[in-house]
This record gives C-alpha cells, structure tokens and sequence, in this order.
C-alpha cells in the first residue's frame, strides 16, 4: 500500500474521531463509550488492514505461500480487535460499522484462501509437461533419424506406432494441463468474486490482481507447454516421422515389410473377432479394435508411398473398405457385447422371489390376514420383473438391430473372407446368448411375473378362504367373525362416509358455524368416539375366544393350530387396545383420510370411465413415466383419442395446488415419452399403450411434426351429488 | 360476489431467470408499490407443493434455493390476484427435451388499474431484464378468472369456469406448448415480442392504425390498442384485422384466431 493512501486513512479516521469528540464529550463516560481506547483500537485495525493488503500484494512474486498464511493471521488479529472494538463503540457509527462487517468480511476472506493457495501453487503448473514433451521429442527424433539412415524397413510399421503412442501420451498431458487451467480460473474467478467495502475495499482489490497475476503466470506456463508439445500432437504427420516415412517407403523393402504386417494383423484380427463372444470380458473386443487401429496406419502408411506396383494397388483399392465395415460392424458386437451376459442373473433372482412367495405362504400357514397379504406380496414381488422384463424385450428389439448391423460385412476378398466369417458367426452367438437368457428368464419368471393371479398365490388365496368361508371347524369361524367385526369397528362404512360428506358439504348449516373442515373434523371425531365405543365389546369377547383357543393349543394334536389362532387374535386384539387408548388415529385408521381416499378412490374410478381413459391399462393400475427428474409421473389417464391426458384431483386448496404442479409435470414428460418413442419407431411400453396407443397418436395428435398432448386437471367436487347408502353397502 | 375487470400481464420465457434473487426483489418491490398483498407463497419444488406464509423478506431466500422451480404467490381465496414465475430448470435440458417445458412469468389480478404504468410498468421493465423473454403480452380481461385462465397454469385446472369458446382456444394454446418458444400466442392490446422472433417479422405492412412500436429491453412492445382488453373483444379485433393477418404465420396458429374466424360486425 502507498505510503500517500495510509496517510490519508489516518487523515480520515483522525478527523473522524476529532469531530466525534467535539460532538460527543459529555456522553463520553457512558458505558461502552471509550473514546480513547475506540481511537487506538480504529488505529491498530487500520494499520493491520495496511499490512494485510501488503501481504496479499507481495503473494504472486513470493517463492512461498507464507504472504497468505501471514494474511490469515492479520485477519484473525484484526476479527480480535473488532471485538474489542465493539464493546466501546458507543453511538460512533463508523467504530459499529467497523465491528459489525469487518469480522464477517475477513470470514470471507478465509473462504477464498484455498483458491488463492491453489493459483499460488499453479503459477507453473505446465512446466513439467513442457519438459516431458521436450524429452519426447528427442527421443522420437533420435528414432526416425536412425531408421532412416539404416533405411530399415520396420520403420515403416514401428515409426507410426511409436508416434501414435507418443501423440496419446502427450494429448493426455496437454489435456490435464487444460483441465489445470480451467481449475486455476475458476480459482481466479473466485479470487476475483471476493467482495468487501469500506476499509476493506482494498483487501477485496489486492485478492483480485494477486488471482489474475498468478493466473496469467500460469495459463503462461500452459502456453509454453503447448508449443514445446506442438509437433508431438501431430503423430504420424510429426514433421520428422514423416519424412523418414517417405524415404523408407519408397523402397521396395519397406513397402513389402509393411504388407506383411497387414497381412498379419488381418490374420490375427480374424482369430481374435471369433473368440470375443465366448470372452467373459470386453478384452477380446478391445484388442480386435487395437487390431483395427493398425490396420488403418499400415494402410495410411503403405498410401504415402510413391508406388505403381499392381499388389500394392489392389491393397490400397480393397482394404480401406474392408476396414471401414469392420469397424462399423465391431461397434455394433461391442453394443452386442455389453449386454450379452446382462440376462444371465435373472432367471435365478426369479427363482428365488418365487421362493420368498413360497417361504410367506408357508410362513402365513392358515392366518386369515394371508388373504390380503399373499396376492399383496406376489404383486409387490412381481412389479420389478414386468419392469425388467419389459427392458429386456425392449432391448431384445435393440439386439436385432445391431445384429444386423454387427452383420453387415460384405468385402470377402482373399484373407476378408476369414474376417468376415468370424465376425458374423461371433455376432450371432453373442446376440444367441442374450436371446437364450430371455427365454430362459421367461420360462423361470413365467409364475412369479403373474403377481397376485400366478397359480401359487391364487392356490394360497383359495386355500385360505375356502378354510375362512366353509370349513366345519366352529372355532376358526368364530375367530374370523370376531376379526371381522374388529376390522368393522375402525374402518369407515357407508353410513361414515355419508356423515363425513354431509359435514363438508350439507349447506342447511347455521350462519354461525365454522368452516366445512371444521365440520368434517368434528364429524370425524363423533364417528371416531361411536368407532370407539364399538371397541370396548368386541373387545370384551375376546376372553371366551381366547380361553377356547387356549384348550386347542394346549392339546398337543392341535397345538400347532391353536399357537396360529392365538397369534392371529393377539395381533388384532393389540391393534383394538391400541385404537381404545389412543385419543388420535393416525395413518390408515384417521377418518378423515380413510373418507378422502374412499371418497377420491371412487371418483378416480368414475372418471377413469368417463374419460375415454386407455392408459393406464385399468382404472386400478398405474401409468408409470419415466420420470425424467420429475417427482411426479403417474398421470391418472390418457385419452389418445382426443389428445388429452387427466390429472383427477379434489376441488380443495391442496388439490389444486398439487394439481397445477402435476399438470408442469405431465405437459413436459407425457408428450416428450410418445414423442421420444415415435423418434426411436418404437411402440410404448405395454402399461403406457403399447404399439396401439402410438398408432392412434401418430393418427390423431400430430401436429407441426410431433405429438402434442393437452394436460388438464379435472378438479372432481367434494360434493357433486348427495351421498347414499343402500342396503348392503 | 360481482366479478371485476382483471389486468392480466405474460412472458413467455424461453429458460429460468438470470439472477433469481433479482427476480425476488423486483416481486417484493411490485408488491410494495402497487399494494398489492398475497398472502400465501407456493414454491413448486419438485417433490411436492412447498407451501409458506407469504413473508417478503424471506422471499429471496426460497427463490435462491436451488430446488425451487417455480413460484406462485396467491391468498386463500379460491380465486384470487396471482402472480406467478418460473425461476429455474430442475436439470440441465437438452434442445429436445426443452421445448416440452412449460415457462411461464405472470400476474394476473383485478386490484390493479387496467393500464401499462407505475409499478405495472416497473415490473414489466424488470422481467425483461431478468429473463430471456420469447413474447409477453398484456390485456384486460372481464373478470380475473379469464385473466389468470389465458397465461397461468391455472389454464385447463378449472375449465368449467369459462365460456366454451375461451376454453376450447385455451386447450389449443395448451397443446402447443411446444412452440411457445418458437412463436407467438396471438395479438394482444399489448404484445411484447422477443428479439429472436421479432428478427424474422416482415417489415410492418402500411396499416391505418399501425401500432406503437418501442424499446423494452432486447424486446419490442407494440401497443396495438388504446385500451386493455381482452384479445378476442370485437371491436379489438375489427381493428386489428390486418395487423393480425401479418403477424399470423409466426404465431402458434390457434384456429380460433383466424381472421375467418373473426365474429360479425354489427349491423
């Protein structure tokens, strides 16, 4: 800093406190008002800030990162005298400002040390890759130099590998030395971000121009390495390899050499495409596309000979062709590849959800609640392989395309033949060992995919009804019955629901009363207390069933059954006692849920019906998008008829709400998913309509070249038509 | 209740704001020069309705939150003054993924006057400045319903609440959302057309009545109409007639706004 700029700072803060003083002395003895000790601390900040931005100055010429570690110090010394400061600023607004901002100033300052560390320790990042380049390019030099005073013919297949190799190595340098800089500048940029006022504004200019003068020694640093990595980057087109090339190859010697090596490796390349199917790994595939790779510099290396013999042309006429097919075909067998064995595994994870199917029937033994708990199960078991095995069967279409593609090799000209051979046969055992996984994944998930309707589940259901319903043990009815009228006593029945809708939406209410979600609440909790009272009966004959249970599980032939009976009829009774005692319902049992979901389930059901509604495939099933980010993807029905896809929600504050972020949610990711398929020419998946959904959307909704979707919300009233019950409900 | 006039002011944005926090005090800068006062503050999140006591000194602190997508500050009332902004894309999207986006920055209300000035003017200046504007437009509509149903997303929530005509154009604008980025909705008493589609127009045809052509921003505001009304008000439309026949191929082409479609004129 200037000694001219501390002068003037003093100048400022000395006519500060003179003016401070003349206004405020006879509040001076005030408590926390110490005009004395403000002046020395104001002083003792100032000079410190002057030594921090001295600091910070000096940083970019420094040999060391010492001027930021001395900064940091400075700072934590002048946070301590802000402290101090604070307690005797008094009503000096500039001693308060000083104190309050300084700290969290200086704070920010810390944040950028490690950019400012960062761009310290880059000042000559590139340096070592500017040396390393110049050490290549000796070495590469000294090599063509050689062959080419020797005139020996391996240079023509050696020189080209040895500078393809030193051209990757030195492209990976230069690249990580791009991604250095790019770091360095948003170090930079951070540097330069830092922003304070006041006293510190020359802090906040003195981290700038030390960021951008470290950066700009380095991004030097990278221009230097560039240039010393120029001709290296070239490869083959390296002025000096080119050269000894040209020379070599215009021999008869070196032009054979170099055919010889294509003839070789085209071998080579027809053994290795034949073994990449039965290779456990990519390794096979990768050294055919190595092999590729040679083939294409002997064949650039054999075209920059000055040559007019006939074997030499008819090399150059066919092979480049040959080569450009087999590269395309080994891009299609690496995609083949990929997912040849990605089948494989499921087969055995199908057997063992069967299993976990098979374990919880035989766990469940006879308990009643296995009714509801089997089929939930086998559909929760079964919802991942329909996912899975859709992908499969989407990929399996895939598979054949590149098939196809894998192929499509037509140069059979002398050695291609081979080639050609292997790569078609290798493509079509790969292909053969996914297809095979499938049908062997179908067969093995043929039940378990079934969900709730798979033989298993439904023999389990059947089982157990049949021993609900008619079997002549009168002690499993009667424990059934008593689980019924359990169930009875906290679950919401027509009459519920009929309350619950009166109380939100009867209008012969009093002026006076509250609003209709005061009503239901109060509904809610007079029909809660009836379900209550309910309880304590069915409660009460439990005992007589327990103490019957009781003589079946102490005899020891029907001990087994007895021990089910009583765990069933513990369960339910603890779930009674629980509901009695607790003066909240929450979850499943709160009344005013269980009337909104009954109540939106049989709304969702009529508008389902109403709508022209294919997907989803039922008014129970779901419509699953991609969700592409979005947390909501399961629009409630699509039209393709008409173009439209329905959202059905409650005409409340929160249904309305939910539904205009759901209609955000449903214009972006509905259209995009028919549109991306209709790119692909793929049908939709089977729960999203499959090929004939994307029939009639390319029939009825294209317009302006793609399928456009109006979203709509339908907001269903709460109180559309009065609610009856009738006999049975 | 009786039904008021509503203002109801648009932009189409072709991608979330440059400087959200600008965006937050812009809004509470309008709030509090033009009076008007939204109670409740909804910030689409994306995973789910993030619902808030609409408190102006906080509102800079949720629009910052990278979660937040879209903001809508609104009352308790059913229908009620609302305004509405997309703040950001919740991932990065791709040119075709991006045009299924709907982006929206709008106010509709029917406590403000039906003219371009003040604080209604302030606010316009600011989302210009704020976003990159593919068109706007600004209108006076009979009742705020119709305000909010023509830009906001409410469009299409409760359709039953318009007259069929109203409703069945607005399902057309609804799906072509695609183009918006592209291509105007229609004319408007006022149009603001962004420099990306305002650099195909044709040169004005000579007209009558042309419009008032100025400088917003990157944008131009073509004032077409003395009053603010709504874009298919009779007379509006009989006296646009040849304004709207140029400016036809570049908009979304709704065929309820085909000159043919124009109703009769009066006896």
């Amino acid at each position: 800093m200037t000694r001219i700029k501390q002068i003037y700072r003093r100048l400022h803060w000395l006519v500060a406190a003179v003016s401070l003083a003349l206004v405020c002395s006879p509040a001076s003895s005030r408590a926390g008002d110490d005009p004395d000790k403000r002046r020395d601390l104001m002083a003792r900040i100032d000079d410190k800030v002057d030594d921090l931005v001295d600091e910070l100055e000096r940083l970019p010429g420094d040999s060391s990162e010492r001027p930021i570690d001395n900064a940091h110090a400075l700072a934590n010394e002048i946070k301590r005298l802000c402290d101090e400061l604070e307690d005797v600023a008094g009503d000096d607004t500039d001693a308060k400002r000083i104190a309050d901002q300084y700290p969290d100033d200086l704070d920010e300052l810390f944040d950028v040390e490690d950019d400012l560390r960062a761009l310290k320790r880059g000042q000559n990042h590139a340096q070592p890759e500017a040396t390393q380049c110049q050490e290549r390019e000796r070495v590469l030099v000294r090599q063509a130099e050689e062959f080419e005073a020797k005139n020996d013919p391996d240079g023509l297949t050696e020189l080209p590998k040895l500078a393809a190799q030193v051209q990757d190595e030195t492209k990976r340098a230069i690249d990580e030395v791009h991604r250095d800089d790019d770091r360095l500048e948003d170090a930079k940029e951070e540097a330069e971000d830092y922003a304070a006022d006041g006293g510190l504004r020359e802090v906040d200019s003195a981290i700038g121009t030390a960021g951008r003068q470290m950066y700009a020694a380095g991004h030097k640093s990278e221009e230097a390495a560039e240039k010393a990595c120029e001709n290296l980057l070239k490869g083959v087109e390296h002025p000096e390899v080119k050269e000894a090339l040209a020379k070599i190859g215009s021999s008869a010697g070196g032009r054979k050499a170099v055919m010889d090596q294509l003839r070789n490796d085209l071998r080579t390349l027809a053994s290795t495409i034949a073994s990449v199917s039965e290779d456990s790994g990519t390794g096979t595939l990768e050294r055919a596309k190595s092999l590729v790779g040679e083939l294409e510099r002997g064949l650039d290396t054999l075209g920059r000979t000055a040559t007019a013999d006939r074997e030499t042309k008819a090399m150059l006429e066919k092979w480049p062709e040959g080569v450009k097919q087999i590269k395309a075909a080994l891009a299609a067998l690496e995609r083949l590849k990929v997912h040849q064995h990605e089948l494989d595994a499921l087969p055995d994870k199908c057997k063992q959800r069967e299993q976990e199917l098979d374990d919880a029937i035989s766990k469940n033994g006879d308990d009643s609640d296995g009714i509801e708990e089997i089929p939930r199960l086998a559909e929760e078991l079964a919802v991942p392989v329909r996912v899975g095995l859709d992908k499969a069967r989407e990929r399996l279409r895939e598979e054949e395309r590149d098939l196809a593609q894998a192929r499509d090799v037509s140069v059979s000209e002398g050695p291609w033949s081979d080639v050609k051979t292997a790569q078609q046969r290798d493509a079509e055992e790969t292909f053969r060992t996914f297809e095979d996984a499938l049908k062997k994944t179908d067969s093995a998930c043929e039940h378990v995919v079934k969900g709730k309707a798979s033989p298993k589940a439904k023999n389990a259901e059947e089982r157990l009804r049949q021993r609900a319903g008619s079997s002549g043990d009168q002690l499993d009815k009667d424990v059934l019955a008593w689980i019924d009228r359990a169930r009875a006593t906290y679950t919401l029945d027509c009459n519920g629901m009929k309350d619950m809708w009166q109380a939100y939406c009867r209008e012969d209410w009093e002026p006076a009363d509250d609003s209709p979600k005061d009503r239901a609440a109060r509904t809610a909790d007079g029909i809660k207390s009836r379900m209550r009272a309910a309880i304590d009966p069915v409660l009460a004959d439990v005992e007589a069933l327990e103490a019957r249970v009781k003589t079946l599980a102490d005899k020891r032939e029907t001990k087994a059954r007895g021990a089910e009976l009583q765990k069933v009829l513990a369960k339910h009774k603890g779930r009674l006692t629980k509901l009695a005692s607790n003066d909240v319902w929450r979850g499943n049992y709160d009344v005013v849920l269980q009337f909104s979901n009954t109540y939106g389930k049989q709304q969702h059901e009529s508008l389902y019906g109403s709508k022209g509604c294919t997907v989803p495939t039922a008014s129970t099933r779901e419509a699953i998008f991609p969700s592409e980010g979005q947390a909501h993807f399961k629009p409630d029905c699509v039209n393709p008829n008409a173009c439209q896809v329905w959202e059905f929600k409650p005409d409340s504050p929160t249904g309305h709400e939910d539904g205009i972020e759901q209609k955000d949610a449903y214009e972006y990711l509905v259209p995009l998913y028919y549109n991306k398929r209709r790119l692909a020419n793929e049908p939709a998946s089977d729960a999203l309509g499959g090929s004939d959904i994307m029939t009639i959307l390319k029939e009825r909704c294209m317009s302006g070249g793609e399928i456009k979707l109006d979203v709509k919300v339908h907001e269903y009233s709460m109180c559309k038509s009065s609610y009856e019950c009738v006999s049975g409900d | 209740m009786t039904e008021r006039e509503a203002l109801g002011v648009a932009f189409s944005v072709l991608g979330g704001a440059r400087d959200c926090g600008a965006v937050a005090d812009a809004i509470v800068g309008f709030c509090d020069a033009s009076g008007l006062t939204f109670e409740l503050l909804t910030m689409n999140t994306g995973g789910g309705v993030r619902q808030r006591k609409f408190l102006p000194k906080k509102l800079r602190g949720y629009v910052e939150d990278p979660k937040s997508w879209t903001l809508r500050l609104r009352s308790e009332a059913r229908i009620c003054s609302t305004l509405q902004a997309y703040l950001r894309d919740w991932k990065p999207l791709d040119d075709y993924e991006t045009r299924f986006v709907s982006r929206w920055v709008c106010v509709g209300s029917d406590e403000l006057p039906l003219a371009i000035e003040g604080p209604v003017l302030e606010f316009i200046e600011a989302m210009v400045r704020l976003y990159p504007v593919a068109h706007g437009a600004v209108g006076g509509y009979r009742a705020l319903r119709y305000a909010l149903h023509e830009f906001t997303n409410h469009a299409n929530v409760m359709l039953t609440e318009l007259d069929d005509e109203t409703a069945l154009r607005l399902s057309f604008d609804n799906r072509n959302h695609t183009e918006y980025r592209e291509k105007l909705l229609r004319l408007y008493p006022v149009t603001i057309i962004g420099s990306a589609i305002w650099s195909k127009l044709p040169p004005l045809p000579p007209l009558e009545q042309p419009p008032i052509v100025s400088d917003l921003g990157d944008c131009k505001m073509l004032t077409c109409w003395p009053t603010l009304c709504e874009p298919r008000d009779p007379a509006f439309l009989r006296g646009t007639r040849a304004l709207r026949e140029w400016l036809w191929p570049y908009t979304i082409q709704n065929p309820a706004d085909h000159v043919d479609n124009d109703p009769p004129a009066p006896p």
